[in-house]
Formats: structure tokens, sequence, C-alpha cells
């Protein structure tokens, strides 16, 4: 009778133990079918990125707008140069869990300081494509490659530069002025499908020598992250 | 004398030109219209506040049993927090223990989270 009631005991406190578990850790809205959330670095800081779990909630702010003039504000193409692939939110949050851990890849915010402060998407930088576009001796563009991974070289004599193109020295993805050797994957985004300033960015870096490969464009931006809830944060 | 001054007179008015001309090139033209539009959609815009990270939350407690053993801490991160365990994962075995422990004093996801992401850090 004793083992009984014990038993009875022990089968209602792990119910008990189940259900508070499930009703406090079940999260409705997930990021995809796996994740409900993910965690990302930001300024020396760590951002859990998930999903607004108001399932009512409907979005106010400067994203709500449908249109603007055009130009300057034209619909984007999926691919902004031949090479560069178009991503998803799901390869962001890949590139959160890994590349931005690893050191890696980088989340590149290609737009101007003003929309930068307004709010981003946690774990990017802010490299406006202003920056890109600038001559080759400017600080500011020195600086971002070199987050990015490309090192300047020093003077390169027109005879390396011919060995290296013959194929007699590796000369793989280097240039005058550039090393893109070791460059690190990159996403670059802006405000959504209407904005043209992380597709100038893409085309710069490609005009510089950057491979294209190594290069993904966010089309979805800021508006497509917002629409979908996710979380952002002010730099 | 008389020729130098001669040579000095007209050179103004084409410098005058000269910035003339590059001041209404198009190009130009263009790329402050471009920022100058960029600059007057930033000055309105605002992000949904509810998306914002910085948002004020109730912090997530866990109705856990304390005594559970690491792999069941594990298990547990895998299942839930998915994004948490993968940070978990690229921890040593001393550090995944510390973060563990830590756990155990401390069963709420948000300190785990933070201690674990400094463990990766340092």
């Amino acid at each position: 009778m004793q083992i009984f009631k014990l038993t009875k005991q022990l089968c209602l406190m792990t119910f008990t133990f189940l259900f508070m578990s499930t009703s406090v850790l079940a999260v409705d809205v997930m990021l995809d079918a796996e994740r409900d959330s993910v965690d990302v670095i930001h300024n020396n800081g760590v951002i859990k990125v998930k999903r607004i779990q108001d399932t009512d909630h409907k979005i106010t702010g400067g994203f709500t707008k449908t249109s603007r003039k055009c130009p300057p504000f034209c619909i984007q193409p999926m691919v902004p140069v031949p090479g560069v692939k178009p991503v998803s939110e799901i390869d962001i949050f890949n590139l959160m869990e890994n590349e931005l851990v690893s050191g890696d890849g980088l989340l590149i915010d290609a737009r101007t300081p003003a929309w930068h402060q307004k709010g981003t998407i946690p774990g990017s930088i802010n490299i406006p494509f202003t920056v890109f576009e600038a001559d080759i001796n400017e600080p500011a563009l020195q600086d971002a490659l070199k987050k990015m991974g490309v090192r300047k070289r020093g003077s390169v004599s027109g005879f390396v530069r011919t060995l290296e193109k013959s194929g007699f020295l590796n000369g793989d993805m280097k240039n005058d002025v550039w090393d893109f050797s070791r460059t690190k994957k990159v996403i670059i985004w802006c405000n959504g499908p209407w904005c043209g300033q992380s597709p100038r960015a893409i085309k710069a870096l490609v005009e510089l020598g950057y491979p294209a490969e190594k290069i993904q464009y966010y089309r979805g931006g800021m508006q497509t992250w917002q629409i979908l809830g996710l979380t952002t944060v002010k730099p | 004398m008389h020729r130098t001054h001669k040579y000095a007179k007209p050179r103004l008015p084409a410098l005058y030109f000269i910035i003339f001309v590059i001041l209404c090139s198009p190009s130009i033209a263009q790329a402050d219209d471009y920022t100058d539009a960029l600059q007057s959609e930033a000055a309105d815009l605002s992000v949904d506040p509810e998306t914002d990270a910085n948002k004020p939350a109730t912090a997530q407690k866990l109705v856990v049993d304390h005594n559970f053993g690491q792999e069941a801490f594990q298990t547990m991160l895998a299942q839930h927090y998915h994004g948490t365990y993968v940070f978990y994962k690229r921890l040593s075995s001393e550090k995944r223990l510390v973060a563990y422990e830590a756990y155990k004093k401390t069963p709420m996801i948000e300190p785990l989270r933070r201690l674990i992401m400094d463990l990766l850090v340092n």
C-alpha cells in the first residue's frame, strides 16, 4: 500500500515537473524549425535574437511605409553583382552561430550612420557604402578592408606582378594594391529590397577585387527583419 | 612687368569656370541628391520598439530539478536553447563544467548565457 502511494506521488511529481517545464520553456514563435533563438556577440555583450511572441502584433515605425520615391529608392535585383549570393535570415542565424564566433565572417550594415543609429541587426558592424566607394588611400576604407581580412600590399614591383600573373608566383586573389587571399565571408545588408546602399557597397567591393563568392547579399534587410519581428539593437 | 599683369588677369575667370563645371557635373549632383534623400528618409525613421533588444523584459526562471546531471543539462540546452547550446559546445570540458555548476546554483537562462559567452571569449 505504501509502495503504491509512493509511486503515485512520484508520478504526480514527474507530471507536474514536465508540465511546468514545458509551459515555461515553450516558445510559440520559433526562428525556424529547430531554433527558438540565437545568441550573438554585439559590442562585447551578448544579444539573444528571437521573434516577437505576440501573434497579434503588427509592426510600427518607419518600416511600415510601402512607397518611397524611385529613383533613388528603387527595387533592387536579387543578385547585385554576378557571383554574389542572395541569402535569407536563416543564413544570418547560421553566420551568427558560426563565423561570427570563430572570427571568419562579418555581418555588415552598409547604411549611412543616420540609419544605423536608429537600430541595427545584432552582431552587425557599420561600414557605410560610401566608405567602400572612397579613394584607396582613404584610411576609413583601409580600416574596413582590414577588418574583412584584406591586406594592403607594399610596393610590388612590375617584375613580381609579371611572375604572379604568369603563375610562377602565387598571385591568386591578389592585385597591384590588395591581397584578398585571406578574406572573410561577409553578409552585407541595408534597409530592404528598395535600398541601394548595400548593392552599391557590394559593387564597390567587387571593383576593388574582393572575391564575389565571399560576399552574400541579404536583400530583405531591415524591412524584412522588422516584418518577422526579429530582435534589433541600438548601437 | 606689363606682361606678367597681362597673364594674371584672365586666370581668375578660368578658375571660376572650372569650379562651376565641377560643381554642376551630373555625377556630383546625383551623389548629393542620393545622400540628401537618405538623410531625410532616415530622419523620420524608427524601428518597432517591440523588437528592441534593450526593451525591459522579465527574467526567465527555469523550473527544473537542481539535482540533474551534466548530461541532462546539456540535453535541456540542446532542446530548448539551441543558440546557447551551440556556444556551450565550443567550450572545453573544464569550462562546460563551470557553466553547469553555475547553472545548478542559479537556474536562470540569462546569467547562464552571459557566463557561456564570457567563458568563450576569455
